[in-house]
């Protein structure tokens, strides 16, 4: 069930609002239970047969965590055979169900007598839900309590808004609020307005930049030139920012509704001025939760420059892989490790120097060509589109000056695409917000992109969400 | 007002309207009562989903669902109505609901690709099918013509705005491969392109709303094939333009394309039917079962939109005319949906004319058909988006 579906939008959101609401604010572990269930009906809903699989993943960790707890601080090595045996459970999951296929797709190349593997279906989640987990046995070995009751373990990792495609919540994030927690017209106002601009953004920016994208590279390489290229990779790059922070928006927001703050997840990655900063602002629970619980642990920049090397690349081919089984995300992770470690090394001191527009430029372009690379299906494909990009060859006689139906044809989505991937509109609403009129204003603009968002969804059938697939 | 309650009731009155709009969609659309079928999208609407253990297990039953409410929901016409309009006035977007919006007249989107090379082979493998056609029909005193009709977005490809494509190279390849496959096979062929092109208005000719010729374009179509059929010998007598008058209709016309709009086109057009001087009696089987005698199907009141399925009321499996003139002689047509507005001046020519769309008859195939009924001339009519293609009415088994 997708956020932006009928059927969610209502159905599901109305019976949860109303059940959860019509318990007595007092009774909070009713209202977990309430949650728990329409969270763990939300996953029944789309992924049947593998509801098994993370209701296992739930008391894996549970029982992971008390046998920590259980242990005293000075039995370290006790604590760590634990630790290890969760992280292989959690993995062992992830490697069945994400990487099994791809681990034997590639090991028959080197066999002479194949190993004949049945294609194993992707859990939707598999990656959120997982990785929830094990920053649950994480921050308990580092000191937090554990959960004496199950239902609240459950309930962090299978919470319905940011189960299927994140952000990724760290249980040190929301550990208080399993318990005990306020709710108040103030977060369900705020709550409500976030997941309609999420809603929004998914509906009427991430869609449509995703139907240009994907005509675009659908395009035979004979009709491409090298402007629709990069309007291709451009429109990408929208999509899957609105689509993904669209999702992170309405999964925040629905956590406010029910008095869960969730961390941000983006934080406009377009504007940064290197791939670093990039990465600061682009799917912050992901880079943080790699960050803190692999990058450091393995020594991060604390060992010298040479080991800080092998940490980055191996951090960073771990994110690509984190997104797909296959060569291209692995790739795609390197790509950027490369970039990173240039910028370590050399090329941050100089952008640091370097005049804006141009540290713009350059960070934009290393953007566009890693999504190229994302959104590639193979190597192949990666490299005739990106010879295509570079190409000087720019006249194309088969279809000449198509690149402008798509910007004359989805002309007011790209101008909404380019400010709301700036601050503009969030510095003009805090600097207006305490105005009365800005107010009402602000509201009717919310109710007007709920009921456009709507049209859009009773109109289109092309309602992917990128994140899904992980 | 104190700061703080208009906060306060601002919130709460934001609050409610959205809890409103997100409680009443769903109930009024259980309220609503809805037919089965979708009148713009030409489709059956989805039927509520069977609960069962094993439908909610291997999860059709939750698409179901999915597919149910996003069709039932609350005034969905007025919905798709409302975002065509904007996309139409509001946002001016040259290409709306899948049909481009060029000036004065709808066209169809197309995907730039490459010239195709190997067109040869699917000319050569067409011309084998239709030569096998050919024997079959002279192998019972027949004789076979192929009438070729371009699409409507074809044949107004030069009407395309700027940059959208209009697939040029690869319809003139088609084109040129298929009469000279045909020619080299021996078949007679008319290739009605170059016809339609003498017309100082296309538009007069093709809808600007349809992917159809209009009557005066299959009345051009109608006249150049009975002159070829003289000139292979035929006995017919072709009605003039004298001979009938065009009526236009009052009626709204609702082409493919404008259907798409949602009735939001912006481009108007009517619908001709024509009326003969010297009325000629016939007699009309469709599929077997004797309907009224008449080739136009008409709207009950002058204000109803009216489609294209005027001519000959749409698409038929098989429709038999009998004119009880025996001196004349016997037609059989068989094409896709371009054969109906053309069979409403082909039976005024013949004794018999007999009509099938192989898309839905399935009786027979047609050099069976053929054998069975023995007819004096059979018109293969393509379109040109079809010449080389084997399937649908170019299925010769």
């Amino acid at each position: 069930m997708v956020f932006s579906s009928p059927v969610f939008l209502f159905i599901f959101l109305p019976l949860v609002f109303g059940i959860y609401f019509l318990v007595p604010s007092k009774q909070l572990p009713l209202r977990n239970l309430v949650l728990l269930c329409f969270s763990l009906f939300f996953y029944f809903y789309g992924e049947q047969r593998a509801t098994v699989v993370i209701l296992m993943s739930i008391a894996g960790n549970y029982f992971f965590a008390l046998a920590i707890s259980a242990q005293k601080p000075e039995c370290k090595r006790k604590r760590q055979v634990v630790l290890w045996s969760s992280v292989l459970f959690n993995l062992g999951i992830l490697f069945y169900y994400k990487y099994a296929n791809f681990f034997f797709e590639n090991l028959n190349l080197f066999l002479s007598e194949p190993v004949e593997v049945a294609h194993i279906a992707l859990p939707i989640g598999v990656s959120f839900f997982t990785f929830q987990g094990m920053s649950y046995v994480f921050d308990v070995y580092r000191g937090l309590p554990p959960q004496r009751n199950i239902l609240n373990v459950a309930l962090y990792i299978s919470l319905f808004p940011q189960l299927v495609a994140g952000p990724i919540v760290r249980y040190e994030t929301i550990q208080s609020e399993l318990t005990s927690r306020q709710e108040s017209s103030e977060l369900v106002f705020a709550g409500l307005s976030r997941f309609v601009v999420g809603l929004g953004k998914k509906m009427l920016l991430a869609n449509t930049m995703g139907e240009i994208a994907d005509s675009i590279f659908q395009l035979d390489f004979a009709v491409l030139s090298p402007g629709l290229s990069w309007l291709g990779a451009a429109a990408y790059a929208f999509q899957i920012l609105f689509d993904f922070s669209g999702y992170s928006d309405m999964a925040i927001g629905l956590g406010l509704v029910f008095g869960f703050h969730f961390l941000e997840n983006f934080n406009y990655p377009y504007i940064s001025t290197s791939i670093t900063e990039f990465w600061r602002r682009w799917h912050i629970s992901l880079s943080t939760w790699f960050r803190d619980y692999v990058y450091i642990p393995l020594g991060g920049n604390r060992k010298g420059t040479g080991r800080q090397i092998v940490n980055i690349a191996l951090v960073w081919a771990l994110t690509g892989l984190w997104h797909g089984a296959s060569w291209n995300f692995v790739i795609w992770g390197l790509y950027f490790a490369f970039l990173l470690i240039v910028e370590k090394l050399v090329l941050g001191r100089v952008l640091e120097k370097a005049w804006r527009p141009l540290a713009h430029l350059y960070s934009l372009t290393m953007i566009l060509i890693g999504w190229v690379i994302f959104n590639s299906p193979n190597l192949e494909y990666i490299g005739h589109y990106l010879s295509t990009m570079f190409s000087l060859n720019i006249y194309n006689p088969i279809a000449p000056g198509y690149g402008w139906f798509y910007i004359q044809q989805y002309k007011i989505e790209w101008i909404l695409c380019f400010a709301f991937s700036t601050p503009l509109i969030k510095i003009a609403v805090q600097r207006y917000q305490k105005n009365p009129t800005f107010e009402v204003l602000h509201s009717l603009s919310v109710i007007a992109v709920l009921l456009v968002s709507i049209l859009y969804m009773v109109n289109t059938s092309f309602n992917p969400f990128i994140y899904f697939r992980f | 007002m104190n700061r703080r309650l208009f906060s306060k009731l601002h919130r709460w009155m934001t609050i409610v309207v959205i809890m409103g709009i997100l409680y009443s969609i769903p109930l009024l659309s259980f309220l609503q009562k809805t037919g089965s079928y979708s009148f713009y999208e030409n489709r059956m609407l989805a039927e509520a989903p069977v609960f069962s253990v094993s439908s909610v297990m291997d999860g059709s039953f939750f698409e179901g669902c999915e597919e149910y409410l996003s069709d039932r929901i609350y005034k969905r016409n007025r919905w798709m109505s409302a975002y065509t309009a904007a996309h139409l006035h509001l946002l001016k977007k040259p290409v709306v609901n899948d049909v481009v919006v060029a000036e004065d007249l709808l066209l169809t989107p197309l995907t730039p690709q490459p010239p195709f090379l190997s067109y040869g082979d699917l000319g050569v493998r067409a011309a084998d099918d239709l030569r096998r056609l050919k024997d079959k029909v002279e192998s019972v005193g027949g004789k076979l013509v192929v009438l070729g009709v371009p699409e409507q977005y074809s044949i107004l490809r030069d009407r395309y705005p700027f940059p959208l494509f209009n697939n040029d190279v690869n319809l003139t390849a088609i084109e040129t491969t298929f009469f000279n496959s045909v020619a080299q096979a021996g078949i007679e062929a008319v290739n009605m392109k170059p016809y339609y092109e003498r017309s100082s208005d296309r538009t007069l000719l093709y809808a600007k709303t349809d992917h159809h010729y209009r009557l005066e374009g299959a009345y051009l179509t109608y006249s150049v094939l009975c002159e070829k059929l003289v000139d292979l010998g035929l006995n017919i007598r072709i009605i003039k333009e004298e001979d009938f008058e065009y009526v236009e209709l009052p009626n709204p016309f609702l082409g493919s394309r404008a259907k798409k709009l949602i009735g939001r086109s912006p481009v108007e057009e009517h619908l001709s039917i024509y009326k003969l001087k010297d009325e000629i009696p016939f007699t009309r089987c469709d599929n077997g079962v004797p309907v009224d005698a008449s080739v136009f199907a008409l709207p009950n009141s002058d204000e109803a939109p009216v489609e294209y399925l005027v001519y000959m009321g749409g698409d038929v499996a098989e429709t038999v005319i009998q004119t009880s003139r025996p001196e004349l002689p016997d037609v059989l047509l068989f094409g896709n949906s371009f054969t109906n507005a053309l069979e409403t001046f082909l039976y005024t020519s013949f004794n018999e004319t007999r009509s099938l769309d192989l898309r839905l008859y399935h009786e027979m195939g047609i050099l069976e058909y053929i054998e069975e009924y023995r007819p004096d001339v059979v018109v293969c009519l393509r379109y040109d988006l079809e010449y080389l293609l084997q399937s649908g009415n170019g299925i010769i088994e």
